[in-house]
């Protein structure tokens, strides 16, 4: 009986085994029992309550416990996904799927309503668009937009610029008044929002190009907030993907920006702007 | 005196401190083994979860299926044992000797023990009384230690005053401490003690050795009704009784009730082991609470006295002095101890590490047996192949699988690099290898029920909650497979490898008598 037990069992296990190494790789029966080896889409969303489809399916909605989703079985090709919440902007990004490669994303979360607010050098303003803050603070904000320093003379023979930001391997830097993001580490590491699809990847991408002359760029909130001379201050989603999201934080000509503790910060003048909603 | 300038001399090496040359290094080799191969694995799986993730993904996968397989195989094994157990204690054993000559079988029961308190020992003497057997062919030697100090003596001396003249005989010995070449412990206790017996009873009475079956218990053994006539039905009905030792089943049902959970669970998965290996009596060492005939004890020149594993060694020393011709027979009838009781939660946690440290420390033997299996050409060549593939299997599975399974498993996501990290594979590694581990631990539902039914009835003191508790504490078992399985047996391996010997520990015995949690009377 034993001998059986045992003879059945091996059976068993080598039966099992290329079934799940297979199933594991993402084979799949396809029709006529043939196989096709399929991909997958990792989404991770930063909201809870957001509804997540693929291709116009429904997949399921954020939860407390659930912010990610790993979608399996997909055929090699193009897919569009979605995620869309109350209050939020649609979020779209067409993905490609491989064999046995899984496209991850990341789904930006941006209010419909993007607010800047003007700040007040002391006193007790308190409306929708005004607000006091301490003279401290006030004077921290404004310093943080006096011209820098003029950097060292330097002795480098080459004429690359320093970037603007740089992000976990990510730069960003201004090259004739365009926005450029570029990967600085080992190109089988490139992020996926490099990769127009897995097997094809590039350095580097603009956030911004065309005719205005971006000034300043920085990494912000999973983005990049950058301004132009032209049309103010932007805020854009990294992602060589479509299509990716821009809207203006603060349109006004000249407008200047900095990020102090957390916070867009906006000069338009002489006066003061702190964006919300972001 | 070298072992190695007499005959065999091998079969009573403790170590290889006991031997010179090259006869040393050579044993020094095989100690290192068990420990080498454990490190090659589990440091194979790390370096193969950097350099080779794929590799080593389609590996974990394989192993959980691999797993999931043996816990299906084993369970079948237990499931058998468990009937088999349950019908044996519903046996007549004492009837089904009617017919066979018993009456001049003498069983010696040594008990040894150290400081435990009189309530331990008094119990295993009760359960003896209430067995089902006559006592005037039961002789009693409780083996204390001269080490253990005058109370120690003192205690047993009462002990025998009060229930000596109920026993065939009633012997009490005191080891000598500090003996040149024993290593304090059971092992040289009991040896000592069965020779005293040898020249106190049996020889000033003219007991043929062969006649007489030698129990060598704990000192919390407790026995159930028809042990002994279970005992001895299978002795003299075995093939070959003088080539045998019997091993009962341990179960630590003296104290369960009152154990912590921890204690509990391991209590039983080592019982549960020792049921499984009983359906596979060809794999079978004795282990712990075992019997044996005075006449192969004696040729042997009794347990070593210079190892902590006595128990497991003793049934090598027979197997290699009788050229392979030695087996267990498995009696699936139960003996019960103590389940590991201290205190508090971490001295009970120490406790529990330290004796699975030591049980794992049975780890001694395989030097032991290969180096044996070297110098005796006269085992076949088979049995030496699968005694030692049984035996290293075995502890390398104990200290390997549950690290791969639980931990090292996991590594490939961690350092694989993300070129493995982006494929489909990387995703689908723990979502498959939990789905085929989930299925394993569905074992666990069965030994729930398993423990359930082979544990004694609820004393009055503990409430429904407390059964509950029983049957929900498998859910700790990846838990107690790692942190007292896994590692003590690494801890073990690696020891020997370093050569840092271990030392015999001794498991402190408490009963907790407050609140009236002492077990009901052993039934069958």
């Amino acid at each position: 009986m034993r001998r059986t037990y045992l003879l059945v069992l091996v059976a068993l296990f080598f039966l099992i085994i290329p079934a799940a190494f297979l199933y594991a790789s993402g084979y799949r029966l396809a029709d006529g029992f043939s196989l096709v080896e399929t991909g997958g889409i990792y989404l991770s969303v930063p909201e809870i309550g957001a509804s997540v489809s693929i291709n116009g399916a429904e997949e399921g909605v954020t939860s407390i416990f659930s912010r990610r989703f790993y979608i399996d079985d997909l055929a090699p090709g193009s897919y569009v996904v979605q995620v869309t919440r109350e209050g939020d902007m649609p979020w779209y990004r067409t993905l490609v799927v491989e064999p046995g490669i899984v496209t991850d994303a990341h789904a930006l979360s941006m209010p419909l309503d993007i607010t800047s607010v003007e700040l007040v050098r002391g006193g007790t303003t308190e409306t929708e668009a005004a607000r006091s803050i301490s003279a401290t603070t006030f004077d921290a904000y404004k310093e943080a937009f006096l011209p820098e320093p003029p950097a060292l003379e330097s002795t480098a023979t080459t004429t690359e610029a320093l970037p603007e930001d740089t992000s976990g391997g990510l730069a960003l830097s201004l090259a004739l008044g365009n926005v450029v993001l570029a990967w600085t580490r080992d190109s089988s590491s490139t992020p996926s929002i490099l990769c127009a699809r897995p097997s094809s990847c590039v350095s580097e991408v603009f956030i911004e190009k065309g005719k205005d002359e971006a000034t300043r760029a920085e990494f912000y909130g999973g983005g990049v907030v950058y301004q132009t001379k032209e049309r103010g201050v932007f805020f854009a989603e990294m992602d060589v993907r479509p299509t990716p999201l821009s809207v203006p934080l603060y349109a006004h000509r000249a407008a200047e920006f900095r990020i102090v503790d957390g916070a867009i910060i906006v000069k338009d003048g002489t006066r003061f702007y702190e964006v919300l909603g972001l | 005196m070298s072992p190695s300038r007499t005959t065999n001399a091998y079969l009573t090496i403790g170590n290889a401190r006991d031997l010179v040359g090259r006869e040393r290094h050579l044993y020094r080799a095989l100690e290192m083994l068990p420990g080498t191969l454990a490190l090659l694995t589990l440091g194979g799986l790390v370096l193969a979860a950097w350099k080779a993730p794929v590799a080593a993904a389609y590996f974990i996968i394989g192993f959980s299926i691999f797993w999931l397989f043996k816990t299906a195989y084993l369970s079948l094994h237990l499931r058998h044992n468990f009937m088999r157990m349950r019908h044996s204690l519903a046996t007549d054993w004492h009837s089904r000797l009617a017919n066979l000559k018993h009456d001049d079988i003498l069983h010696l029961v040594i008990f040894p023990f150290y400081t435990e308190p009189r309530e331990v020992i008094e119990h295993s003497l009760k359960s003896i009384l209430a067995a089902r057997y006559a006592h005037e062919r039961i002789a009693i030697v409780l083996a204390a230690e001269e080490r253990a100090g005058e109370d120690a003596r003192a205690t047993a001396m009462r002990l025998r005053s009060e229930y000596g003249d109920q026993f065939h005989s009633f012997l009490v010995t005191v080891h000598p401490d500090g003996r040149e070449g024993e290593l304090a412990g059971k092992g040289s206790n009991i040896a000592y003690a069965a020779e005293e017996a040898r020249l106190a009873i049996l020889d000033p009475k003219g007991i043929p050795y062969e006649k007489v079956l030698v129990s060598a218990f704990d000192v919390d053994t407790a026995v159930y009704p028809q042990y002994f006539s279970c005992l001895t039905w299978h002795f003299l009905t075995a093939e070959r009784p003088h080539r045998s030792s019997f091993q009962p089943v341990p179960l630590y049902n003296n104290n369960i009730w009152s154990a912590p959970t921890l204690s509990r669970v391991l209590a039983y998965s080592s019982s549960f082991w020792q049921m499984i290996q009983q359906e596979r009596p060809e794999k079978l060492a004795s282990f712990s609470s075992h019997a044996l005939s005075f006449k192969a004890l004696h040729e042997c020149g009794y347990w070593q006295r210079n190892v902590v594993s006595e128990d497991s060694r003793i049934y090598w020393n027979l197997f290699l002095k009788y050229d392979g011709a030695y087996e267990v027979i498995p009696l699936s009838y139960p003996v019960s101890m103590d389940a590991n009781v201290a205190p508090s939660f971490y001295a009970t946690a120490k406790n529990l590490y330290k004796q699975h440290r030591r049980w794992a420390w049975g780890v001694e033997n395989v030097p032991y047996i290969l180096y044996g299996f070297l110098k005796n050409p006269r085992i076949p060549l088979g049995k030496k192949v699968r005694a030692a593939f049984v035996q290293i299997e075995g502890f390398w599975s104990l200290s390997t699988n549950p690290l791969i399974l639980f931990a090292i498993g996991w590594m490939p996501l961690f350092v694989g690099g993300p070129v493995f990290n982006a494929t489909v594979l990387s995703y689908n590694l723990p979502i498959v290898a939990r789905s085929f581990l989930t299925f394993a631990m569905f074992g666990l539902v069965l030994s729930a029920v398993y423990a359930m039914r082979l544990m004694p009835k609820r004393p009055e003191a503990y409430s429904w909650r407390r059964s509950v508790l029983v049957a929900l504490q498998w859910v700790l078992v990846p838990l107690t497979m790692t942190i007292f399985s896994a590692i003590p047996g690494l801890d073990a391996q690696m020891r020997l490898l370093t050569g840092r010997y271990l030392g015999f520990w001794v498991t402190p015995k408490s009963r907790l008598v407050a609140k009236a949690k002492r077990t009901a009377p052993l039934t069958a």
